[in-house]
């Protein structure tokens, strides 16, 4: 498969604190890393997936793909060209090619506007105008979605959660883009709508040959929808690799305890342990050594002092840990 | 065996809409037993919200009860209480923990004086409702609690504020704790841990519960009985086992089929429910869930099915069962 996309160590940051606020609380650095230099490529007609829990900096990364946050450092190209330090002006060409789902997609359209005109926005900012194709345009646009023609002249309030999510990516699709980052695209969907949106996503990505970038903190879809994924925490990915083998074989502790902490739908299987304790440290004071020991049940001296590489534990999947499983010790601590 | 806490029985209720009157729930029946953690499941409009609203007497004005209605808690009719009695109910012998803990705590009140101030009947010195409150506070997880109490809402993070909504929601020792989606604002991670928090104080407090879920994972964690339902109606009830195990009515079984988490083999091509969830205004003549039911038959679209038992404690509204 031919590649999309290869970002290379992509750092986003933002400002906590002014200038003068720096001074007089005399702040150390007035800067936090919601991305810390993260690397990976994207595959033409892929499915990769970003997980972790929120405040991991998952869909600061997704944004800053499509310039909405500013990348201060690293590169990303897309088919070829750079969009770190892109000016605005030449990003809106970019965004032809890759396209966002929002995380509530009801929220994300405005409620005084209908369907119609929600789904063929993107058109009229890219100068087309003419009515009569616009409404063809439209018409194409909920056909594929599978939504009836009628939903043109709805507002958003009149849609059921499926049906909003459907315009979502109706409108993601319009300038057949290359990539839609999809940001959460079934939280708040019930169980027997979920699947109809996520075999819809399936199906375009056949008939369209679309990549994907999904960003979600749910493993049971991750692991039904992703070709590829990583997993982050404090804006690092700590582990990264086809979808299968870290599902099968998870390497990082925290990766480990994501999985674990998913309930089983079954009462035999209930659970009397807590693999995870605690909570995601802030990102203003991040952890001496390895960023997760503070969490880490198997957590050693080295791991509070001496930062884990990043390193190949088998073809294709790269964990940042310096016990990485399965290391019989570290099962046994 | 003690009586059980609440007892829902009959119950119907309906909105007046300009469309017209909206059957939100019909006749449902629901018991909550003695230190027994009862789940609800259902998707969006399923009367989840509508139900709790009920044994609360919270529904809004334009709702109405029908007159065959009973809710019985500790053997009391709820919807024949008067005002200054439901308000000795709510909040102190049921009390409810919500979804958004962000809302369901007040900015701009310390949580030391939230907490102190749901005891604001009792008969104690300030410094006795404090030490109480800090005392919560510890049992739910929170460090430092002593210190913890003069802090603001936003000084929390989103899994130590639902732990605080627990804790308040604890405060009074009520006999009955109602959990609406407690979990769902919340990671995974933080989600596991606040399961897993409900668990130990469910030993400590001997408290029923009413834990209303659409997430099964956590219901098959957590709850010893399930009811689901289904546009306005209760259409199978039964021990958690059965229920997961044993599910008799299509729409359970079919509800538990989509589950991503409960498909072995990783899919691209997910079960779903085709259809969609009837107009409550206009009902259909005969089983609610018939019309998108793949096992239904004539008597399905004749009348609406009755109650059919399994086992003492299980029954499903399905005619599969009357004919065997």
């Amino acid at each position: 498969m031919a590649e999309l996309l290869t970002a290379a160590g992509v750092r986003v940051r933002f400002r906590i604190a002014g200038p003068v606020e720096t001074l007089a609380k005399g702040i150390a650095d007035p800067f936090i890393d919601a991305v810390m230099g993260v690397s990976f490529t994207l595959r033409q007609g892929e499915t990769f997936a970003l997980v972790g829990e929120s405040g991991s900096g998952k869909t600061t990364l997704g944004r800053a793909l499509l310039g909405l946050v500013e990348a201060q450092e690293g590169s990303i190209l897309f088919q070829g060209r750079e969009l770190v330090g892109l000016k605005d002006s030449h990003f809106r060409a970019v965004r032809r090619h890759i396209a966002m789902m929002f995380q509530d997609p009801v929220a994300s359209l405005s409620p005084r506007k209908t369907v119609r005109h929600a789904i063929t926005e993107p058109f009229r900012i890219h100068g087309l105008m003419d009515r009569h194709r616009l409404a063809d345009e439209a018409r194409r646009l909920l056909r594929l979605v599978g939504l009836h023609e009628g939903f043109m002249g709805a507002y958003p309030h009149q849609l059921s959660g499926g049906q909003a999510r459907r315009v979502g990516v109706a409108r993601a699709l319009a300038l057949e883009p290359r990539l839609i980052v999809a940001d959460e695209p079934t939280a708040g969907l019930d169980v027997s709508v979920q699947g109809e949106i996520l075999n819809l996503m399936n199906r375009l990505q056949r008939e369209l040959g679309l990549s994907y970038l999904v960003i979600t903190h749910n493993l049971p879809v991750v692991r039904h929808v992703s070709d590829r994924l990583a997993i982050m925490y404090l804006g690092r990915f700590v582990e990264v690799g086809a979808t299968r083998e870290i599902f099968h074989r998870p390497a990082h502790p925290y990766t480990l305890g994501l999985l674990a902490a998913v309930p089983e739908p079954d009462p035999d299987r209930r659970r009397d342990k807590l693999e995870l304790q605690g909570e995601i440290p802030s990102l203003m004071s991040r952890p001496q050594g390895c960023e997760f020991h503070t969490r880490c049940p198997f957590a050693r001296d080295r791991c509070r002092h001496e930062p884990p590489p990043h390193r190949e534990v088998a073809p294709g999947h790269w964990t940042s840990c310096h016990f990485p499983f399965p290391d019989p010790a570290a099962a046994q601590a | 065996m003690s009586a059980p806490v609440l007892q829902v029985r009959d119950l119907s209720v309906g909105f007046h809409t300009a469309r017209g009157a909206v059957q939100a729930l019909r006749r449902v029946d629901l018991t909550v037993p003695r230190n027994k953690i009862v789940g609800i499941v259902g998707e969006s409009g399923c009367g989840k919200s509508t139900l709790i609203n009920a044994v609360l007497r919270l529904l809004s004005p334009n709702a109405t009860v029908a007159p065959a209605s009973q809710v019985l808690f500790q053997g009391e009719d709820v919807l024949a209480m008067d005002r200054r009695r439901l308000r000795g109910l709510r909040g102190q012998q049921i009390s409810m923990v919500f979804q958004d803990p962000m809302t369901a705590l007040n900015p701009v009140i310390s949580i030391g004086t939230q907490m102190i101030d749901i005891l604001y009947r009792q008969d104690e010195t300030r410094a006795w409702k404090r030490r109480r409150a800090a005392d919560m506070l510890a049992q739910v997880g929170i460090p430092d609690p002593h210190r913890r109490l003069d802090d603001y809402p936003h000084q929390f993070s989103g899994g130590m504020r639902q732990r605080i909504c627990i804790a308040m929601a604890l405060m009074m020792n009520p006999a009955l704790l109602i959990a609406d989606e407690p979990t769902t604002a919340l990671d995974v991670t933080l989600e596991a841990q606040i399961v897993h928090l409900m668990k130990e104080l469910r030993q400590r407090f001997e408290c029923s519960m009413l834990f209303v879920s659409h997430n099964l994972g956590l219901i098959a964690e957590l709850c010893d009985e399930v009811t689901v339902m289904y546009a306005g109606e209760v259409v199978e009830q039964g021990g958690v086992h059965d229920l997961f195990h044993r599910a008799r009515h299509p729409y359970t079984r079919m509800l538990l089929q989509c589950d991503p988490a409960r498909i072995e083999q990783a899919s691209r091509d997910l079960p779903t429910i085709s259809g969609s969830v009837p107009d409550l205004i206009d009902l259909p003549a005969g089983c609610i869930f018939a019309p998108r039911c793949p096992e239904r038959f004539r008597s399905c679209e004749q009348a609406p099915p009755a109650t059919y038992a399994v086992n003492a404690a299980h029954s499903a509204r399905c005619f599969r069962l009357r004919d065997g």
